[in-house]
């Protein structure tokens, strides 16, 4: 069994396929993982981030179907967490792809990004590339708690 | 997530309990909707037992507050975690919509509010 | 709203001297016969709310504005408070901080408001200030006036912060320039809001300019950025009303006074056909 200390370990969470009913087991992985990991205090923070992440992957799916396999990582590196969401994607055919809506509900529209805010507001770094795989693209994007092994648990920020 | 639903002089309190994300958040705003639809303005939300909000659960409280207010009323939030109330200060939400300790404050501060609704 | 009425709500937001245009609004609405049911103000902003909730007419709030903003209120710098902040350690600087002498200015509100407290309103009143510890906004709507309103003009190096129910309070404009969300969680429907840019430098020139530059540039963008939030916000309208100054005028420049009121009186006499059509759409 891997040491929980490890600075190379990583814990893993497959999801096939991402839906809104997985969110809760991704926030409850994150919170066992960052407990095993020593990085309790920053617990709230990134599980926050890594919700409206997904929640955003699963509502702005651009094909019209959920995002294809999704990979959360969750690693330490020194005193920083380190959380990677990884969408495996699916070949894209265009032709399946439905006409865009260009008609947001207003209900979204005025504070769409709200969501994104929060993550900004939750971690440190936040970055994002993607790759052309035989599968399909893969996007990643990486988040980054500094000091989330040093965090004492007193809320979100 | 866990709704119910009671009155209390006049003012509709909404009890919510467990955690309001992108999956849960329908379910909450069409209930605190069917509310105002039905006369029902004079809202205190309970979040006593809310475990966890994310955006999701904030454009529940926008749409409801405009929608309840619009109608003369009014949503206010009663005990709210540390952690949620983090993400409501966060957002801004604190500076546009009333907090209270308990949800008996919360109901008497509809006590002046004009109106028989 | 505690009151019937429209639910109109005055927000008259941080400019210095330049608030009194918001005496100009009032008495443009005033000749409509449109009251206004509640006002919330913030910095220089909440001396004019203070005195319409109050119920001075027009030409008692100019003449209130006229005996508060005098040069020997800003002009008095604190020699020793100059001195504590070059060498802190030696002379204990403190939160507490302000290079103007605070007494000046006490005593004018002092003058202007006396023992008045919030209950004397005539209409809600609310007072805004920023927590110096935490950043947050601090609402008062009770207690002396004059403590609510030192408290919101509390401009940091200018005056020293201010004690109200326990917080230590800076200038309101630190948390919001123009507090609009006070209204909207106070219910009101349709708010009119008064606010101002904070000027830019022409020049340059001085330490002093340089910080002031600093400090419009984040308050403008704050203004703005919170302005449209609220206004998306709010379930009905939010009527900004902005008078066009066609001179330059100073942060104390009370002898522009009768002008800042006729510039207020005229922007708001320009939204009045849009705040009509607003009022009939209110359900009543």
């Amino acid at each position: 069994m891997a040491d929980p200390f490890d600075a190379d370990a990583e814990r893993v969470l497959e999801l096939s396929p991402l839906t809104l009913d997985r969110l809760g087991d991704i926030r409850q992985f994150l919170r066992v993982t960052l407990a095993e990991l020593g990085c309790a205090g920053a617990t709230d923070a990134i599980v926050l981030a890594v919700d409206e992440v997904c929640a955003n992957l699963v509502e702005h799916a651009t094909d019209g179907i959920s995002p294809g396999p999704t990979r959360v990582s969750v690693r330490r590196s020194g005193i920083d967490a380190i959380i990677v969401v990884e969408d495996r994607g699916h070949p894209f055919d265009p032709a399946d792809a439905p006409a865009p809506d260009l008609v947001s509900d207003w209900i979204d529209r005025p504070i769409g990004g709200l969501g994104w805010f929060l993550v900004k507001q939750m971690v440190d770094e936040l970055s994002y590339d993607s790759v052309s795989t035989a599968q399909g693209m893969l996007n990643r994007l990486t988040l980054i708690k500094r000091g989330a092994a040093s965090a004492s648990p007193s809320g979100p920020v | 997530m866990q709704i119910s639903i009671s009155q209390q002089d006049h003012v509709t309190i909404v009890a919510v309990a467990g955690s309001i994300d992108a999956l849960t958040a329908d379910t909450l705003v069409t209930a605190l909707l069917d509310e105002v639809a039905a006369g029902r303005t004079r809202l205190v939300a309970h979040f006593g037992a809310v475990e966890y909000t994310s955006s999701a659960g904030l454009r529940v409280l926008l749409s409801t507050l405009k929608e309840a207010r619009q109608r003369g009323g009014d949503l206010r939030i009663a005990d709210i975690r540390p952690n949620v109330r983090q993400v409501l200060e966060l957002s801004g939400f604190t500076s546009i919509l009333k907090c209270f300790a308990d949800v008996d404050s919360a109901v008497a501060s509809f006590a002046n509010m004009g109106g028989n609704k | 709203m505690s009151r019937a009425g429209n639910g109109i709500a005055l927000v008259i937001g941080s400019g210095g001297v330049k608030c009194a245009a918001a005496i100009g609004l009032q008495r443009c609405l005033a000749r409509e016969s449109i009251n206004i049911d509640l006002v919330v103000g913030c910095s220089g902003g909440s001396i004019y709310a203070a005195a319409i909730a109050l119920g001075k007419n027009a030409e008692e709030a100019a003449a209130l504005s006229t005996a508060l903003w005098t040069r020997d209120v800003t002009a008095q710098p604190d020699r020793a408070a100059l001195m504590r902040m070059l060498f802190p350690k030696l002379l204990g600087f403190t939160e507490r901080f302000g290079l103007k002498k605070d007494h000046v200015v006490w005593e004018r509100l002092m003058t202007a408001f006396g023992e008045l407290t919030f209950a004397d309103c005539k209409i809600p009143l609310f007072i805004t200030a920023t927590d110096f510890r935490t950043g947050e906004q601090v609402t008062i709507s009770e207690g002396r006036i004059a403590d609510a309103v030192r408290a919101s003009i509390a401009i940091p190096f200018a005056f020293a912060p201010w004690e109200v129910n326990g917080r230590l309070c800076i200038d309101g404009f630190l948390s919001d320039p123009l507090p609009v969300g006070v209204a909207i969680r106070e219910g009101a429907q349709v708010i009119i809001a008064m606010g101002f840019e904070s000027p830019y430098q022409e020049r340059v020139t001085s330490g002093g300019r340089f910080a002031f530059q600093l400090s419009s540039i984040m308050t403008n963008n704050l203004l703005k950025a919170s302005f449209a939030f609220h206004g998306l916000a709010h379930h009905s309208e939010v009527i900004a009303v902005i008078p066009q100054f066609s001179q330059r005028i100073r942060l104390f420049d009370t002898g522009k006074i009768p002008l800042l009121i006729d510039e207020g009186d005229a922007a708001m006499g320009e939204q009045l056909p849009y705040l009509r059509r607003l009022l009939a759409a209110v359900p009543a």
